[in-house]
Formats: C-alpha cells, structure tokens, sequence
C-alpha cells in the first residue's frame, strides 16, 4: 500500500506494529521479509518515487577532515535510497573483520561471521546474486579464464566479488506497494523521535513535509534505516528530552565515521601480457571477478587493516581523474555525469597507448578504515527547511590506515618479484615511509559506517548485538551504522544481511 | 751495504708491495655485460629509466656508489657461462625477495641485486 504523506490530512496519526524510517536496501529487505506476516509494517520515506532535488537538499552539510564529496550527493534520498546509483559490488566481510584485533583499536564485533552466514546467503536473494559462494575455485569452475596471478595463496588470495543490477526502486516498488501489510508512506521526513514518560521507550515519531504537513507515526517498535549520516543525526537532532540525544548517553552516537579508502595506490607492470578474465568487470556483464587480499596471517604479522587491491588497464587509469575530484557537484546527478565524462574520455585517450604500458595496471586500494572516534558526524548550527539541524562530517584518518595501505603494496611487490611475474610501483603519496597523511586525492567508497556502533558494552557501542540501541526498549538501528569496523568489501550485502538478521529478531517480539 | 745498494733495494722492495696493491684498487675491471642489465626490467622500462634509477640508488646508498663496489656485492664473474652468470643473477634475485631485501627507488620495489645492476648500468652508461 502507497500512502503520499503530502496528501494526508494535517496532523494525521499513522499507526503500525513496526515502523521503518527509511526505504533504502536496509529498509526495503526488512519490509520485504515482512510482506506475508499478519502485521502492519510502517515504511517510512522522506523522498518520493524520482528525484526530488528539495528533498535531496536534505541531506546537505559541512564537511570538515579529509576531503570528502559533498554530504548531498554522498547519497541518494527517495524510494530505493542510494541502489539508484549503486555499481552492485558485493562481496561478505572476512572471518577476521568480526574479531578483535590487538592491533587495530576499536576492533571486534560482538558477533561472528557465522552468525551472519544464513542471513548472507538470504541478503543474496534479495540483491538478487548468485550464490553465496565466494570461492575462487567455485568460480574458476563456473567461468571461463579466471586465471589468477602466481602468487603464493598463503600471502595474497583472490577476494571473489559478485555484482548485482538490483535498483530496489524500480525491483521493489510494485511489490511493496501492492503489499497489504507494508504501508509505504512517501514524503514522509522523520524529524523527531520522541520517547515517552520512562525514557526508555519510543513512544512516536514526527514526519514533516515541504507541503507544510506534520503527522505522527506510533508503533511497537522502530527501525532507523535511512542511512548511517542520517541515522545518527536523527538520535543527536531528538534532543529536547535528554540533552545529548537519544541512545547518547555515553557520547558515543555520531563517533567512529568509517568509509573505505578507495585510492589508486600502485602500478603492476609485467614483461608481457597475463590472459585473464579474473580482475576486471564490466556493469550488468560480469557475473564474479576478485581482488588481491592480503592472507589474514600476513595481516597478523604485518598488523595491519584488511584490503583489497583493483587492478585496472594503466593506459586508462592514467588519465581517469580522482573521483573525489569529478564528484564535487552537490546535485549527485550532475556528480555522475562529471564522473562518467572522465571515464569515457580516458578511456578513449588510453585506447591510443601502445608499448609496455599495454601490459601494466593500476592497483586501486579499498580497504578497511581503522575505527576512529575522532571521525564523527556532529549536528551543524543550521537548520534544513524541515527544521532539522544539518549534519556535519569531520572525516578523520590515522597513521595505521596509510601504513596499511602502503604495506599491501610492499607485500604485493614481494610477490611479483619473487614469482617473477612483475614489478610494483608505489604511487608518490606512498613512497615517505613518514608521511602519515593522505592527498585530498583519496576517494571514499560512498561507504558511510559506524555511526551508531555495536557493542555488547553500552560505553563502547551504541546498539547491541540485536541493533538494539542501549537503553531504548523499541528502538534498533538496521545498516551499516552499526558496524564496529568496515571491512574491506563494499558494505551493502553485510548491510542487508545485517538487516535480515535484525527482521528475524524482531519477529521473536512482536 | 752500500748506500746505494740500500736505496735500489728499498725502492725495488716499495714498489714490490706497491704495484700490488695499487692494481688490486685501481686495475681496469672486466665483468660480463650481463651483469650490467636488469633483465626483467629491461622488459618493462627503457634505458633511460634503468640509468635514472641506478643514479638514485648510487645516491641513496653510501658504500655502493663506485664499479668496484657494487661489483663485490653482485654474483661473481667467474661463472664459466652466460647462462651460469644469468641463473646466479636470477636466484640472488630471487633471494632477495624472500629475504625482504628489497629497496624503493623511485618508488620501485625492486630486489637488491637488481638495483645494484642498475647502478652498476648508471656507471656504464650515459644519461
């Protein structure tokens, strides 16, 4: 059922059993699994069907820290969230990402990958993947020239991705709003949530609109689903009941701001051409394709974050320009467009190149960004139209995320030589072993994590191992907000299993 | 003896421990051409780069900066073949490698020994 907020008599009450904020991939896989139960499942999105730049304006903040994109164009906001756009790179964190590690502060989920492994093979179905099997022998199988690259597999081994075209917009708007028990309500801006007389409950949230109409949602029990910016600033902004915030009375809501670092960072140049289909991908074609990773006992060794390493033609790299510079237009659209100019117009100057470089790659880095309290999202001095005081991002990096960086192209370069398949070369931000500090050059992934952190511990997280938020009785956070660390994939498929798993838990309470 | 006699002895005697020593330091070197190309990075960069990246070696390693020396530290030229000369070269490689005995030049990371051929290549050789 599709209700448009802006339509509804002011002031209207909505009530339901559970209430979702937040149709995006974590909103939607939630309302998704409830689409057959006997219940009234409340979705909730600020946007509507298309883009809408008003409601787009939302989204916009300062940023502060390392360069970062503009906070408007960092994500999409309307039915379907940021999969408008999405590239569909999915791949499920490693064993290692849930331990501690001594070496990495802040590290350590309070569950395992285990945990999670039916809620991946489920999280596959709805992104509408292959199988959940990673393997790159699996693969190697199933596909034709997947050679991989001589490397010793107990230092570096290929990371499997797969890659989904699921646009939950356009996938799942007619069986969400055709469903009798997901009620979808579009334009519908959450503003504030309001607990009630023991403070340990949501009693209701406010929805606001550009069409001057405010309504209240009452449920048993509330999802934020609406991404781990907004997420954090809808707890620190529903402040006038308790000081800091909902869910912050250990100052935590809004700390430990994670994104990938995604950077080219090395060359590969070998004596002749390497046939093989394994490290490259090409959109809506390839069905699975890997990336170098680092074996988690050299991690150990090394102690180091955990990444990846892209290889990408270096005739075309070299001309293709950083995203976190094309990607500087606030309207996320126009963003794009900057973005795929660049590509198209380095691919065609590379097309030209000839000799030695015909057999050399760029390696981009995406990695894991170290759990930083000091990167955090703050509430800003202004307001958005709907009232609302805008977020602020202060991107911060550490010493250990450009060690780690710099150290899986050493151990890469390692391997070259002794296989003598090629020859690395670090890129110059890399070569000062001293040098601490990363170019406004690094890209992020548009990968926003860690806001509202978990932890079995109320002081070290905000939300429990069931992405309860501590000391909230009805209130749980679905996504990527809530990983303690970011691993090295891109967050979606964890985030949607994350999601399903919170779906499957909240199904024991109602 | 004679104070003549004395003096030709001694002189024969000076410059019998001399001329040794002066050969062994300053005698013209002779060593395989092979010992003077990078073999895998000939595949990979011209000669340019070779020589470019042998001078930044030489500079940022004190002890390795004349033929002499970086001679003492590359396999010896006693090999009966090229091909001898060459899997001597490759397995020093290679153990440089597994030993982590690498080097960053230029942002190479390259094995020692192979630097030390382009070095050995930047004297040889003008820019």
């Amino acid at each position: 059922m599709h209700i448009d907020a802006r339509k509804l008599p002011n002031q209207s009450e909505i009530t339901g059993d559970i209430c979702i904020v937040g149709a995006g991939a974590a909103g939607i896989s939630i309302a998704l699994d409830w689409m057959n139960r006997n219940y009234k499942v409340i979705l909730l999105e600020g946007g509507g069907f298309e883009y809408d730049d008003e409601v787009q304006e939302l989204y916009n903040g300062k940023t502060s820290g390392q360069k970062y994109f503009p906070l408007k164009s960092a994500r999409l906001h309307y039915f379907g969230g940021t999969t408008g756009h999405w590239a569909g790179m999915c791949a499920p964190m490693d064993d290692l990402d849930f331990k501690k590690r001594d070496w990495v502060p802040h590290s350590g989920w309070p569950i395992t990958k285990k945990d999670l492994d039916p809620y991946y093979a489920k999280a596959q179905e709805t992104l509408q993947l292959g199988p959940y099997n990673y393997d790159f022998e699996y693969w190697r199988k199933e596909l034709p020239d997947l050679n991989p690259f001589p490397f010793d597999k107990n230092v570096v081994w290929n990371k499997m991705w797969q890659f989904s075209i699921a646009r939950f917009g356009k996938e799942y708007k007619k069986p969400v709003v055709k469903s009798k028990s997901i009620h979808l309500y579009t334009y519908a801006n959450a503003v504030e949530l309001r607990l009630d007389d023991t403070k340990k409950r949501i009693s209701e949230i406010k929805v606001a609109n550009h069409s001057g109409k405010n309504h209240t949602v009452r449920a048993k029990h509330f999802i934020m689903a609406c991404g781990t910016i907004q997420n954090a600033r809808m707890l620190l902004a529903s402040n006038t009941q308790t000081n800091k915030g909902i869910g912050n009375q250990n100052n935590l809501v809004g700390r430990y701001f994670q994104e990938h670092l995604e950077v080219a960072s090395a060359e590969l140049w070998l004596a002749k051409q390497f046939p093989t289909d394994l490290y490259s991908w090409s959109y809506g074609e390839t069905k699975a394709s890997a990336e170098l990773a680092i074996a988690e006992s050299v991690q150990r060794e090394y102690k180091m974050l955990n990444g990846t390493a892209s290889l990408r033609p270096l005739r075309i790299a070299q001309y293709t320009k950083p995203r976190m510079e094309t990607w500087q237009d606030s309207d996320p659209r126009k963003s794009a467009d900057n973005m795929f100019a660049n590509w198209r117009e380095a691919a065609k100057k590379g097309e030209k190149e000839t000799g030695n470089i015909e057999h050399a790659y760029s390696l981009s880095t995406r990695i894991e960004q170290a759990p930083n309290p000091n990167s955090r999202i703050t509430l800003g001095s202004e307001k958005d139209s709907l009232g609302v005081p805008r977020a602020n991002l202060h991107w911060e990096l550490t010493a250990l995320d450009k060690y780690s960086v710099r150290k899986i192209y050493q151990i890469l370069g390692k391997q070259a030589g002794l296989s003598e398949f090629g020859r690395i070369r670090l890129n110059e931000f890399l070569r000062d072993e001293n040098d601490p500090t990363f170019p406004d050059s690094t890209n992020g992934g548009w990968h926003h994590m860690g806001t509202t952190r978990m932890s079995d511990d109320p002081k070290k997280g905000v939300v429990d191992a069931n992405c309860k938020v501590h000391g909230v009785s009805n209130l749980f956070i679905a996504g990527a907000a809530c990983f303690p660390t970011s691993g090295a994939p891109n967050p979606t498929l964890t985030l949607t299993a994350l999601s399903l798993r919170l779906s499957d838990h909240l199904k024991g309470l109602v | 003896m004679k104070r003549r006699n004395f003096l030709v002895f001694s002189a024969l005697g000076i410059t019998s421990v001399a001329i040794p020593i002066w050969y062994y330091k300053y005698r013209p070197l002779s060593y395989d051409g092979l010992t003077l190309e990078p073999e895998y990075l000939s595949h990979i960069m011209d000669e340019q780069s070779i020589y470019d990246l042998g001078s930044l070696y030489r500079e940022q390693t004190p002890g390795e900066r004349s033929e002499r020396e970086l001679l003492s530290l590359l396999p010896a030229q006693d090999e009966t073949s090229n091909d001898a000369l060459l899997a001597e070269i490759r397995k020093d490689i290679t153990v440089d490698y597994e030993n982590d005995d690498v080097i960053c030049i230029d942002g190479w990371i390259l094995s020692k020994t192979e630097a030390r051929q382009c070095a050995l290549f930047s004297l040889n050789h003008k820019s």
